[in-house]
């Protein structure tokens, strides 16, 4: 329960952001193909807010980069069918290069998030008497950190698409942790110039 | 633009709905148990209306109940009945917030007691039910056996190379070991690696064998086989590959549990021997070995034959078989489970 009230809170903070027309005037929406383990499909959704840009100037007179900190807030759902969903709620933090006369561009960074796996069926819970109750769709949720890197093309003033790879662990996972990669790809629209 | 998010969030769960309908001839189902801070998956599939099942006690420890799915054996069983492939608290894909104490086989005991009361309030309690323990699932199911009335809760054990005496099993495995290297010694096959078994099987003091020389045992164990001119085991119908990534299990996962699993637990393990108390178990047992198991040598079965309490017991030694008996000779191993399943169910 604690753990549904806390990702319903999420998303309605998350979807509260999300409706406000300024946001749309100045930060993009993202929206991804999103692959635990690359084939266990999924979406994930988010914006990005620029922290700091400035620009620095390539050796031998090659022209400009511009570079960005950026923090994005996402959401994300992935299947693992017969196996576990997972709902993600994360930020990330990345730092963006590109070069003023190129479309491409890259960056590089580190998340952290929460995320919900979900049991695709019911589950039977034993409590410490060995009482049964029958549950369906329970969940337990895992903190996950995550490194990331992502190179990405600007098709327009607009528009962009790109394509990340997210190496996740989940912690405390059993008496461990794991590391996951998750493969996205994207695209970034800015709805309004 | 909400649309198409709608459509693609629509997409994405009727894919994750499709995984229950491969094969519409047999019956699929999925359910997780939840007991002392682990979720473990019980993965249902065969013949439901024979009203009989089989659980599955997973080698390892740290292999997964799905490692046995898709097999030759197992597909052979489940037109048959109906085989309950559970992943055991920290191993295979169970998942859940554990710490090195909640990792004893006697926690584990409670997790079987837990899985068979399961299935009995999904499928009801009339259903015929047996244990199959291989490797280390017939240490557990062994345990489990001899805990409280638990084994009144079953129609019967089938132990397939279990390792539910692993003092015995070691030193007999150092003999196994020995006697199968002098004897490929003399007709001169694979001697470079025979001596390197022999000379370490040699270095060990049999009357004090630590947690570290049994893992060399167990490997240079699994190593023998392979030199030992068998037929080919039956591989998963489906291929490593295709099991990563499109059906239910996930090796890499499992793996990853396998390696987390502490030391300690490995240490009551190596300390456990049941046989003893064996002739505390009473219903109708059947002992499934291969000649050519190093792991868990047959003499581990046939005192098990000596021992056990039940009125109704036999031994099956496979002449072409190593530790995974139901993959070197699946028909056979398949025709005696059924056998003894329906004369005992």
């Amino acid at each position: 329960m604690k753990n549904i009230l806390f990702f319903t809170i999420a998303l309605l903070c998350s979807y509260s952001v999300f409706s406000q027309e300024k946001l749309w005037s100045n930060n993009p929406l993202q929206v991804s193909y999103f692959g635990h383990f690359g084939l266990h499909p999924g979406i994930k959704l988010g914006t990005e807010f620029s922290v700091k840009n400035w620009e620095k100037e390539r050796k031998n007179d090659k022209g400009i980069k511009l570079k960005q900190y950026l923090i994005s807030p996402q959401i994300g759902f992935y299947t693992h069918p017969g196996n576990h969903s997972g709902l993600i709620v994360q930020a990330e933090f990345s730092k963006r290069t590109e070069k003023v006369d190129k479309r491409f561009y890259y960056s590089y960074g580190a998340g952290f998030g929460y995320v919900m796996q979900i049991n695709p069926s019911d589950t039977y819970i034993f409590n410490d008497n060995g009482e049964i109750t029958e549950k369906n769709m329970t969940s337990r949720s895992y903190f996950m950190p995550s490194l990331h890197i992502e190179t990405g093309l600007k098709l327009n003033s607009k528009m962009s698409v790109y394509n990340k790879i997210t190496l996740a662990s989940k912690v405390k996972y059993n008496t461990g942790f794991t590391l996951e990669p998750f493969y996205e790809l994207g695209i970034r629209i800015r709805m309004m110039h | 633009m909400i649309k198409y998010l709608g459509l693609l969030i629509f997409c994405t769960l009727l894919v994750s709905s499709c995984h229950k309908k491969q094969n519409s001839s047999v019956y699929n189902d999925l359910f997780f148990v939840r007991k002392n801070g682990a979720d473990m998956p019980v993965h249902v599939s065969g013949n439901k209306t024979s009203n009989t099942f089989i659980l599955i006690l997973h080698g390892g420890p740290g292999d997964g109940g799905l490692k046995y799915a898709n097999h030759t054996f197992s597909n052979l069983l489940e037109k048959d009945y109906v085989l309950a492939y559970w992943d055991q608290r920290h191993q295979g894909n169970s998942h859940g917030h554990l710490n090195n104490e909640d990792i004893r086989i006697d926690v584990m005991v409670e997790d079987t007691h837990a899985v068979i009361k399961s299935l009995k309030q999904r499928y009801g309690e009339n259903i015929n039910l047996f244990l199959l323990g291989h490797s280390w699932g017939g240490l557990l199911g062994t345990a489990y056996l001899l805990k409280n009335d638990y084994q009144t809760e079953v129609n019967g054990w089938i132990e397939s190379g279990g390792a539910h005496d692993f003092q015995l099993m070691n030193t007999a495995v150092l003999g196994r070991l020995k006697s199968a290297a002098i004897d490929e010694l003399s007709k001169g096959l694979n001697t470079e690696k025979w001596q390197e078994i022999l000379d370490y099987c040699n270095s060990i003091d049999s009357s004090n064998i630590s947690w570290e020389e049994t893992s060399t045992l167990n490997s240079y164990a699994g190593q023998a086989e392979k030199l030992i001119d068998l037929p080919p085991r039956t591989e998963s119908e489906l291929s490593e590959l295709e099991l990563s990534f499109i059906g239910a299990n996930n090796p890499y996962l499992a793996n990853i549990n396998k390696a987390w699993l502490p030391e300690e637990f490995y240490t009551e393990i190596i300390e456990s021997s049941y046989t003893n108390q064996l002739s505390k178990i009473t219903i109708p047992t059947l002992l499934l070995w291969g000649k050519y198991d190093f792991k868990v040598p047959s003499i581990i079965g046939e005192k098990a034959l000596e021992n056990l309490g039940s009125e109704h017991k036999y031994l099956k030694i496979y002449e072409q078989s190593g530790h995974s008996s139901m993959r070197y000779q699946p028909t056979d191993f398949v025709n005696d489970v059924k056998s003894f399943i329906d004369a005992h169910k």
